[in-house]
């Protein structure tokens, strides 16, 4: 029927398909990376955490597809990744079935690592069994007989160490000889209450229409509620009877139908190392063991945990700093050398150096902080501290439907949601990863700072004193946290009501962590970024670049320049002439200032300033100005643009920043000119703190919306926008109504 | 499998299993049964957690849970809403 839609083209000699599978932890991606080299891309199965991937590798000339798939423990198809994993081994992916399989064990913890080859054995796809962690297993005192393990298998056993690239051209040998002739992975002989329950599920599934592989079978049964049984075209109730049928005659012969496939397949695998694997007296002692005393001890792994994260969350905050400041000064320099080139043209000068440079530049900025977070969260996870990391801080995040592996995305969101929203591709659980990625960007990144201490050093500050200006930075910085958590908890455990999500955690061994693959992690974080996100930012750099430059009608010029010598005249008794004199020699104060004036007015004049003012209604609930309403809205591709649009809203110009005097001066003069409260200041307490609680709350960034969309969907970056900017706007209204009310009464 | 070590009171048998979560620290128990049909359940299986199996209690995390358990030299944390999933027997440690 599928079939029918495609066009008879000629058939395509496709290259052969070579699937990576194995347990997490066990060095798969290093050796895809050994396989492959750089020529890899991350292959899109939307929803999947470590993402799957796809690469090239050359043998003999011919070029061969590599697919890394996601580690998973076994076919238990209740998470995105382990789904992945059987819809390409059936061929229901966007890939044909492959034509081999490479299944990666670690060799000092066969017994538990075979159960996933034993299982995909089921599927009858050529296989290659590749023993990697080599060296460890042999330092454990285990003795592996290559030759034993392949008679009982049928297959080919390759061991390797593939941190040091030992044993890979053994595997490429291998990999030549399986595409020449294949060769099948023995499979378990069920017993027969098994078999009759297969043929019994299988039959059934029939009369309803749909013929079932035997494996299809298999996985229905003993795993009913996977990523089969969403595709049968028959009602829940149907297929739940079916199963239960088939569960019903495995229970009869005394086997617990959720056990039996553990029970059987360990049997069998117990049966194979018995004969293939030897102890040598006894083992030798642990290392990680002694370590985790220490680094899991209830009161010092606490201290040193804290510890770790304190030197990460310092390096992408403080290190990236003079990196960013770099960039900036690049992106400003570049701004100085073009901007003269095009002095003939204004509008392709400004779209250049305020829209196409500002916005490149505005996404390169980012990059320091995502390099240096991926290097961290490499090292923490090729070392395994990530999973210890994750133990210790479970209990704190479990409450509001996060884990333990929340904690690291959700502190380096208070350095950029960027790299935090990116990192949280390490939860497997989906529910953990949604809600971790959507509490993200409430952390006070970096980009906040500069609206607060602006506001807090005007109006706090001066008012009352320093010791309330560091409270009510340290209160900004904890708004968003209190605000989100909570709103985490009662979507997860009162709306939806869906039960806490298994928790279940390996932890590794400890390791040295591998340069290589460390770096790789690094490149692909920052390339990732730079072309999937970085476009998308760009691209909205420049539509807010020309809502805030068009539609520029030379005519705003006029009266502001009348205005301006209007006032003069007034103001220091001299004539028109010389006000005229003084404007006309371009390095003089005047002329600045009137430069200033008329760039605030082609503000005004713009379609987002038209806008500003028209929305301006809904934002005098909190307080906001027309001046403010402009700026809050241009700052929405980048929160920190705020400081430049107050500078030339304001008629200081653009070269303002959140320590300068004029602004700050400039800002507690302010007063509403025309309304209610007219003559009286804009900037009262309730206000600046509505518009700081705004900053805190709102979504004003680009980049992170491009991000989540990257890393979840559109659906999710639009819910993370619209929410959050609602929330900020509610959050605004609330405290400036509710200040108001306060400041009246005392 | 081999008959089951002696018991430390033989006039209580048969034998109290207790939930793994009652397990104290350090202790080792043999697995008697996994409670459940989810897929918790089928996932703890998967992992070599089965009948007859002997687990160890090693770390506590800060607040109590969860508990990181040692099952045939690999390291594996369980909350204690799957842990108390898991009924053991308590194996006598013949400690000096």
């Amino acid at each position: 029927m599928i079939a029918a839609k495609r066009p008879t083209a000629p058939p395509i000699t496709r290259a052969p398909l070579i699937a990576l599978m194995g347990n997490p932890n066990t060095g798969k991606s290093t050796i895809f990376n050994r396989l492959t080299g750089m020529r890899q891309r991350i292959a899109n199965y939307p929803g999947i955490t470590t993402e799957a991937k796809a690469g090239k590798m050359s043998l003999d000339g011919q070029t061969l597809d590599v697919l890394d798939l996601p580690g998973t423990y076994s076919l238990t198809a209740s998470s995105p990744d382990e789904r992945v994993v059987i819809d390409v081994l059936l061929g229901h992916g966007r890939t044909e079935r492959p034509d081999l399989l490479v299944c990666i064990l670690d060799a000092s913890n066969l017994k538990r690592n075979l159960y996933l080859a034993s299982q995909l054995a089921e599927f009858e796809i050529p296989m290659i069994l590749v023993l990697n962690q080599w060296d460890i297993a042999q330092k454990r005192g285990q003795t592996i007989s290559l030759e034993r393990l392949e008679a009982q298998l049928g297959v080919p056993v390759v061991a390797t160490v593939a941190a040091k690239g030992a044993g890979i051209d053994k595997l490429t040998e291998q990999i030549r000889a399986m595409l020449e002739k294949p060769r099948f992975m023995r499979r378990l002989e069920w017993r027969d209450c098994v078999q009759q329950a297969v043929d019994l599920v299988a039959g059934e599934i029939r009369q309803l229409g749909v013929e079932l592989t035997r494996p299809e079978a298999l996985r229905l049964l003993f795993d009913g509620n996977g990523a089969l049984r969403q595709r049968l075209p028959a009602s829940e109730a149907q297929v739940r009877d079916i199963i239960q049928k088939g569960q019903a005659t495995v229970r009869s012969s005394g086997l617990n139908p959720c056990a039996a496939e553990a029970i059987l397949h360990y049997e069998h695998i117990g049966r194979i190392l018995g004969d293939a694997v030897e102890k040598n007296g006894p083992e030798e002692g642990r290392g990680s063991e002694s370590i985790d005393q220490l680094l899991l001890h209830r009161f010092w792994g606490s201290v040193i945990f804290v510890g770790i994260m304190w030197v990460v969350f310092q390096s992408v905050y403080a290190w990236a700093g003079p990196l960013m400041d770099f960039i900036d000064g690049l992106t400003a320099l570049a701004q100085d050398t073009v901007s003269p080139l095009l002095a003939g043209m204004p509008i392709l000068n400004s779209l250049i150096v305020d829209g196409i440079i500002a916005g490149a530049g505005g996404v390169v900025i980012f990059l320091p902080q995502i390099l240096i977070l991926f290097l961290f969260i490499a090292l923490l996870e090729d070392t395994g501290y990530m999973a210890r990391a994750a133990f210790l801080m479970d209990k704190l995040f479990g409450w509001c439907g996060l884990n333990g592996k929340s904690f690291v995305p959700l502190l380096s969101g208070y350095a950029c949601a960027i790299p935090g929203v990116m990192a949280a591709r390490s939860l497997e659980d989906p529910r953990a990863r949604i809600t971790t990625i959507m509490l993200v960007p409430f952390m006070s990144c970096s980009a906040r700072l500069p609206v607060y201490l602006l506001l807090i050093g005007a109006f706090i500050e001066p008012r009352y004193g320093t010791w309330a200006a560091g409270w009510a930075l340290f209160g900004m910085h904890v708004v968003g946290v209190a605000v989100s958590v909570p709103i985490a908890w009662l979507v997860n455990r009162v709306f939806t009501r869906a039960p806490a999500l298994p928790f279940i955690l390996e932890m590794p061994g400890y390791k040295t962590p591998n340069v290589r693959n460390v770096l790789l992690k690094m490149w692909e974080g920052g390339r990732e970024f730079l072309v999937r996100a970085g476009t998308v930012i760009l691209a909205f750099s420049i539509l807010i670049w020309a809502l805030l430059y068009f539609p520029r009608d030379p005519a705003v010029e006029e009266p502001v320049t009348a205005a301006l010598v209007a006032e003069q005249c007034a103001e220091g008794g001299i004539s028109r002439a010389e006000v005229e004199a003084a404007l006309a020699d371009e390095e003089s104060e005047l002329a600045a200032e009137l430069n200033n004036r008329i760039e605030g007015a082609y503000i005004e004049q713009s379609y987002l300033g038209r806008f500003g003012k028209a929305v301006q209604p809904a934002f005098a609930l909190a307080g906001f100005d027309w001046k403010t309403t402009v700026g809050v809205i241009s700052s929405f591709p980048a929160r920190e643009v705020i400081i430049a649009t107050l500078g030339i809203t304001y008629s200081l110009g653009a070269e303002v920043d959140e320590v300068s005097e004029g602004l700050r001066e400039r800002l507690a003069r302010e007063r509403w000119g025309s309304g209610p409260n007219e003559g009286q200041p804009v900037f009262t307490i309730p206000v600046v703190l509505a518009i700081m609680v705004f900053f805190a709350l709102c979504s004003q960034c680009g980049a992170t919306v491009a991000v989540i969309a990257r890393q979840l969907s559109w659906r999710w970056a639009i819910l993370s926008f619209t929410g959050m900017t609602a929330l900020a706007w509610l959050g605004a209204v609330l405290v400036y109504q509710a200040g108001t009310l306060l400041s009246r009464l005392l | 499998m081999t008959s089951s070590p002696p018991h430390p009171h033989p006039h209580l048998l048969p034998a109290p299993t207790l939930l793994l979560t009652e397990l104290q620290p350090g202790r080792t128990a043999r697995i008697v049964h996994i409670h459940g049909d989810g897929s918790t359940t089928t996932r703890l299986h998967a992992l070599g957690l089965l009948p007859e199996q002997t687990i160890r209690r090693q770390n506590t995390a800060p607040l109590g849970d969860p508990v990181a358990y040692d099952v045939e030299g690999q390291k594996i944390s369980l909350r204690f809403s799957e842990a108390k999933l898991v009924e053991v027997l308590l194996v006598e440690d013949f400690k000096p």
